[in-house]
């Protein structure tokens, strides 16, 4: 399993695991994961066993961050090895998500 | 005589030796200038003591010959020596002096030379260095219409390549959102497949109520005959029903085929690895950045350089001053001619006496030596007073 779900006991923080590569073939699971908990105000993106972001993922965290809410979405980005880092830094995804 | 004499004054012998073993080493004007200079001076105290010894002796002479008949063979020969080699030394030293005296006119005519053009070149390598120093910081970007200065063109990639990246972020984004489009396509079409498959069922159901009603038709005889032809009508109705649903369903199918394809190639376009661009992004940022540095580096190099030239065109200043000794030391060679014409005229004298003297003859000699005394004694004893060369203390005479 790619793709790993937990959300707090009160529903209001999901955190998303992915391991492996995050790329096109988890969309339709990633995107499933958010809208099935419709009171969730902030997001977890737990990177720490992903070895590689593809750049469909970027478009993947993005629409993740306007169904938030947009600006005022609160969505975290964690545990980034290096090069992912430094792949999410060059996009700028540093301005418009918390990352760590 | 002449061997006592070298014998007495061998150190100048030897200067005058070794001096012109070395003139014989090589063709540096400035070392047989100062050979000649070493030569004039080494041989000056002898002569001047030389002269001291004759003029004693002369008067020692004058003495004699008022007491004693003069016929001294040994007088006259120890002073025929004596002429003889003031006269080979001072036409020596005339030489020497002659030679120097040309030797430092051509080496500071290219002396001023040299300097001359070294003035210019640096005058030209800073100006080199001046208009680079424009073009490194964009200061003359004015006369420039289109400046190219390392940090403009830093900024323009840096653009560039930004705009590029939030073009493969922003399609990145539009193709997950179809591809995401595309999945809810697909479920409604799933959708439309559930609302066929009522369709079907309800087709069937009617297509069995029509067969009973056609049962129960042939079964009431001639009255149920109109409701016969009314189930038969429903039936055919029905089986219309059912194709149309029929080929509903094939078309729908092809649909979803269709849209499988679609959603397969947004996967293509969404999966194009453009990592590969922004990891270049990435790259070529480091590499402006070190460009940056580099250009520094070289407009802080250029600034030294810059002021090396100054100071180099300074010290040339300094060094055309200084070269104005020609004059001092030409003057002091002037300076060292005048005693020796006294001795050249000395010699002269000498030279027209007879080699036996007696007393007559010996004061015409008295009376000459004390002529010759006073222009001796006029001569300034030195005009330069000038001991230095220190830059910026040189009076013109």
């Amino acid at each position: 399993m790619a793709l790993a779900t937990r959300t707090s006991p009160d529903g209001r923080m999901v955190t998303i695991d992915i391991s492996g590569r995050f790329d096109f073939s988890v969309h339709s699971e990633f995107r499933k994961v958010y809208e099935q908990v419709p009171g969730a105000a902030q997001y977890v993106i737990d990177l720490r066993q992903t070895e590689y972001v593809e750049s469909s993922a970027l478009g993947m965290l993005l629409l993740l961050r306007e169904h938030a809410g947009g600006d005022r979405a609160q969505v975290k980005i964690v545990h980034c090895r290096p090069e992912v880092k430094k792949i999410l830094t060059i996009a700028n995804f540093h301005q418009l998500f918390q990352l760590d | 005589m002449l061997t006592a004499f070298l014998k007495a004054h061998w150190r100048a012998a030897l200067i005058s030796v070794g001096t012109l073993c070395l003139q014989g080493m090589g063709p540096r004007p400035e070392i047989t200038l100062g050979l000649m200079v070493l030569n004039i001076l080494a041989w000056s105290i002898p002569l001047a003591r030389l002269w001291g010894q004759h003029q004693v002796r002369t008067e020692e002479n004058a003495t004699l010959a008022t007491l004693a008949p003069v016929s001294a063979p040994d007088v006259t020969q120890v002073l025929y020596e004596v002429r003889s080699t003031v006269q080979e030394e001072v036409q020596r030293i005339e030489t020497s002096l002659a030679q120097a005296q040309s030797l430092l006119r051509d080496a500071v005519v290219g002396l001023n030379q040299s300097f001359t053009g070294l003035y210019t070149q640096t005058q030209t390598q800073q100006q080199l260095v001046v208009s680079l120093l424009g073009d490194m910081t964009g200061a003359a970007q004015e006369s420039h219409s289109s400046y190219a200065t390392m940090q403009a063109f830093t900024q323009a990639t840096s653009a560039v390549l930004q705009y590029f990246i939030d073009l493969v972020v922003s399609i990145s984004r539009q193709s997950m959102q179809t591809a995401y489009k595309i999945d809810d396509m697909v479920q409604q079409m799933d959708g439309i497949f559930g609302l066929l498959a009522n369709i079907k069922t309800i087709t069937e159901d009617t297509h069995l109520l029509a067969l009973n009603a056609a049962v129960e038709a042939a079964r009431a005889g001639e009255a149920g005959r109109g409701f016969a032809v009314v189930a038969a009508e429903v039936r055919r109705l029905s089986q219309h029903s059912r194709q149309f649903s029929e080929r509903l369903g094939a078309q729908i199918e092809e649909i979803k085929t269709t849209i499988a394809t679609v959603r397969q190639v947004v996967g293509v376009v969404a999966s194009t690895d453009m990592n590969v661009s922004l990891e270049a992004k990435g790259r070529v940022d480091a590499m402006m950045d070190e460009l940056q540095q580099v250009n520094g580096r070289i407009t802080h190099s250029l600034h030294e350089v810059s002021t090396v030239t100054t100071h180099i065109h300074e010290e040339i200043g300094v060094a055309v001053r200084a070269l104005q000794f020609e004059d001092i030391v030409t003057q002091l060679l002037g300076y060292i001619r005048k005693p020796l014409e006294t001795l050249q005229h000395l010699v002269h004298v000498l030279e027209a006496m007879p080699h036996t003297l007696d007393s007559a003859q010996l004061r015409t000699l008295e009376a000459t030596l004390a002529q010759l005394r006073p222009v001796a004694e006029t001569v300034p004893h030195n005009p330069v007073a000038q001991t230095s060369m220190s830059a910026g203390d040189v009076e013109l005479f």
